[in-house]
């Protein structure tokens, strides 16, 4: 075996020929594959034999951190600037290696490290000002409960001023960010920052990942001090767990012997990059694939949407495919709530949330595309093709019988809503689903507007989507600009709502314009919350028995987006009228072509209950002078 | 009578939402097991059985429900819309309504006759919509079901657009 391995690493022998002859010398073939996948990655202590991987620097703490930081592999810092974290931005003057990206408002600085980190698995790194850290925990929530990698920093008073009510000091600060980051700290000493720095990284990076919090006095910051910077690979190392053999085997048997199973998944596969597998471990076993949606299941669509075995969403009581014998999730939080009375198996990455909330039979914690992997070995392993074709064949047929039926549903509304003035969610959704490129970024941050989405296809080979599980909203523009210096190269849409934009808003065109980000950005203006109203009005309460609409309505005033954008010199236009659909999309595609961001603020018809109504209650502080000052 | 779509909460709460307890009954027809199962995922049957309208309305909402994800195939759309529509049309076993006095005018009686066969006629009177706007309210209202003619639409939208006008 030992003879095998060493032909193997001096590139005698393929990982096929290493596999079969590991499996010939009485190894189980689960067990050799996963040997040969281990032997085949580079591992983090061979990259960090590199010379130069530690090396000594004096500089101030700002040099230190920023240094420490580009060592990691961070290109750019999103920012905000205060006058404390001056030494930070001092130590970029001269350093090409790292882009500062800024906003003008915390929120749409965090929203755009978090979309730069959701598109590409990377850290996001993001300063902000001491007395704006607030703003940035609101949009934070996004990044802590869907398990982006953020590290969140910010330059405090000075240590001998800490206490003594300093200009811009605030009690409880830090503790402020400790609900929502994996780890929150105050750097104590100078020399200690890359230390420190990198204590963050490995926080925010090791699965489950997520934001942490550094807050460096201002005397640290401009303090000189030596200290050691270590290149990412000596300490950012890859959690790459894989669920045991006997476990994987157990799982792979009833999956097989199943007589009804269904397959759920989440975003922890898309955080893990394991699309791949997930389409052909259910394609090896015909098995319907339904999407998640709430903790871990929203933000990305890891299964294609058009694909013939995805049947839509998980549901708690499915008539397609009816009662299940096993339910196998693979990486959703909320997924093993689903199929209570199936035999659970539950592949997550994260620990702490597996089987909290209802029993699961299987449990198995690991990185979710090794487990995959390991999952189609042993189901393969365990039955010869031709009868696991026959399982394929027979399961996979039952489903596309169904969601083939289901497509047509979706074509006959489309066709319903084909003519007609109105701007509806599904007329706009066919229009975009032409528009998009094949490869483009769809960035959602609506609520009704999800409305859209079954017209247009994701996943797999198709268009990308990335959104927010919590639905903090005030996200999506910011996050559209951090998705596209991801993918500069790539069609990038980002989708808000009025209700999305007022939050954030106007400051994430401030971006968008000073960094010429060709992004399209389209409001779906239908001046109103609109699916809250929709949510308080189904309760049946006063409101709705009344007619009186006392929360959501935003048409008074008709905000112009149109107008706003163009005051941040982002070309801009409204689309008052579904024949002006095409031709405005036209436009923005080109302006984006030539390197110019555009936005469409388009008149989308409100809808649900009492959307006929534009009551709202008349209040006038005006009227409630005695004395016309 | 409300405009579109229910469009109701989203599939994130279904798995959050305990076991429905003490749901209403649903009038027998057919069309009854698909609805007691498929609608009440995501929320209570109550807002169904609160709204009235016609086939049109009806169909709306439950292809809205089925872009949510709502489980109803293809070959069922028409028995669900079919038995929405004759259980919860326009008239039939209507919620108790509160009394509310409309300005007197040409119309006024047909309002109060043709609007409260879908809801509450408090929802007409607090209203204050530009003349546009009631032309478009209540054509959408002739769309989806409410029990009158054309003609009888266009006496209750002048009677709207001079009694209750709002921002033009």
């Amino acid at each position: 075996m030992k003879d095998l391995v060493k032909q193997f690493l001096d590139k005698g022998i393929s990982r096929r020929e290493l596999t079969t002859g590991l499996t010939a010398a009485g190894m189980t073939s689960v067990a050799a594959s996963a040997m040969a996948q281990n032997l085949a990655q580079p591992t983090p202590q061979a990259a960090a034999a590199a010379p130069g991987a530690v090396r000594d620097m004096k500089g101030t703490g700002g040099a230190l951190f920023t240094q420490q930081l580009k060592a990691a592999g961070v290109e750019f810092i999103f920012f905000n600037p205060s006058t404390a974290d001056a030494p930070i931005f001092d130590s970029l003057v001269n350093e090409p290696g790292i882009q500062l990206i800024k906003g003008v408002q915390e929120g749409a600085v965090v929203a755009m490290a978090d979309g730069y980190a959701r598109a590409t698995g990377k850290l996001g790194v993001a300063i902000v000002a001491n007395v704006g850290l607030p703003n940035a925990l609101c949009q934070m929530v996004n990044s802590w409960k869907d398990q982006i990698p953020i590290l969140l920093a910010a330059a405090s008073v000075a240590q001998e001023a800490v206490g003594r009510e300093a200009f811009q000091e605030y009690e409880h600060i830090e503790q402020m960010t400790q609900p929502i980051t994996k780890w929150s700290w105050v750097a104590q000493a100078t020399e200690a920052i890359p230390e420190t720095a990198r204590r963050a990284i490995k926080y925010a990076s090791t699965a489950p990942s997520g934001p942490v919090y550094l807050s460096f006095p201002e005397n640290l910051l401009r303090t000189e001090a030596s200290a050691q910077i270590y290149d990412g690979a000596l300490f950012n190392v890859p959690m790459t767990m894989r669920p045991s053999k006997d476990d994987i085997e157990r799982a792979a048997r009833m999956l097989i012997e199943a007589m009804n199973p269904v397959l759920s998944f989440g975003d922890e596969v898309t955080l893990c990059k394991g699309e791949k597998e997930l389409v052909e471990l259910a394609e090896l076993l015909g098995l319907p694939a339904a999407g998640g949606s709430g903790a871990l299941g929203f933000w990305s669509k890891p299964f294609p949407t058009r694909h013939p075995l995805y049947i839509g969403a998980m549901l708690r009581q499915m008539r397609f495919p009816g009662a299940v014998d096993v339910h196998l999730n693979v990486g959703w939080k909320h997924g093993e709530l689903y199929m209570p009375g199936s035999k659970q198996i539950s592949i997550r990455r994260d620990p702490a949330s597996i089987a909290r909330n209802a029993p699961v039979d299987l449990p198995m914690i690991a990185d979710i595309r090794l487990a995959l992997i390991d999952l189609i070995d042993a189901v393969k392993s365990l039955a010869t093709k031709e009868r696991l074709k026959q399982i394929a064949d027979e399961r996979g047929q039952r489903v596309r019988d169904y969601t083939s039926e289901q497509a047509k549903i979706l074509q006959k509304i489309a066709r319903d809503h084909a003519e007609g003035s109105a701007i509806r969610m599904e007329r706009l959704g066919v229009e975009l689903e032409q528009w998009l490129d094949k490869d483009a970024i769809y960035v959602c941050d609506v609520d009704s507007g999800k409305r859209m989405d079954p017209f247009m296809s994701f996943g797999g080979d198709d268009k990308s989507y990335i959104g927010t599980g919590p639905n903090i909203l005030g996200w999506g523009m910011a996050a559209g600009l951090g998705v596209k210096l991801a993918h500069p190269n790539r069609q990038v849409l980002s989708v808000v709502g009025d209700g999305s934009f007022l939050f954030s808003g106007p400051q994430p065109l401030w971006s968008l314009s000073r960094y010429q980000a060709p992004t399209t950005s389209i409001v779906l203006n239908n001046k109103s919350y609109n699916n809250e109203r929709n949510r308080i009005w189904m309760s049946g309460g006063t409101q709705f028995k009344a007619g009186r609409d006392m929360t959501c309505y935003l048409g008074s005033p008709d905000v112009d987006y149109a107008m706003l954008a163009k005051a941040f010199s982002v070309d801009a236009e409204k689309v008052q009228d579904a024949s002006q659909i095409k031709d405005a999309l036209a436009r923005a595609k080109k302006a984006n072509m030539d390197g110019r961001p555009y936005l469409l603020d388009v008149n989308i018809q409100r809808d649900g209950i009492g959307a006929s109504s534009a009551w709202h209650p008349e209040y006038s502080i005006a009227g409630l002078r005695t004395r016309k000052v | 009578m409300n405009r579109h779509s229910l469009s109701i909460a989203l599939l994130a709460f279904a798995a959050a939402t305990p076991a429905l307890a003490q749901q209403p009954q649903w009038p027998p027809g057919e069309g009854r097991e698909i609805v007691s199962v498929a609608c009440v995922q995501c929320h209570q049957p109550t807002i169904i059985m609160t709204l009235r309208e016609g086939p049109t309305g009806w169909r709306f909402h439950v292809h809205d429900m089925i872009l949510r994800g709502a489980q109803i195939k293809n070959a069922e759309v028409e028995t669900v819309v079919n038995y929405l529509a004759s259980n919860f049309a326009p008239g039939v076993n209507l919620p108790p309504a509160t009394a509310v006095t409309l300005p007197e005018g040409d119309g006024k009686q047909l309002v109060e006759q043709r609007c409260v066969a879908c809801h509450d006629l408090q929802k007409v009177g607090t209203e204050r919509l530009g003349r546009k706007d009631w032309d478009r309210v209540v054509g959408h209202m002739l769309d989806i079901g409410a029990p009158m003619t054309a003609d009888e639409a266009k006496i209750i939208t002048a009677y709207l657009r001079e009694k209750l006008p709002g921002k033009p």
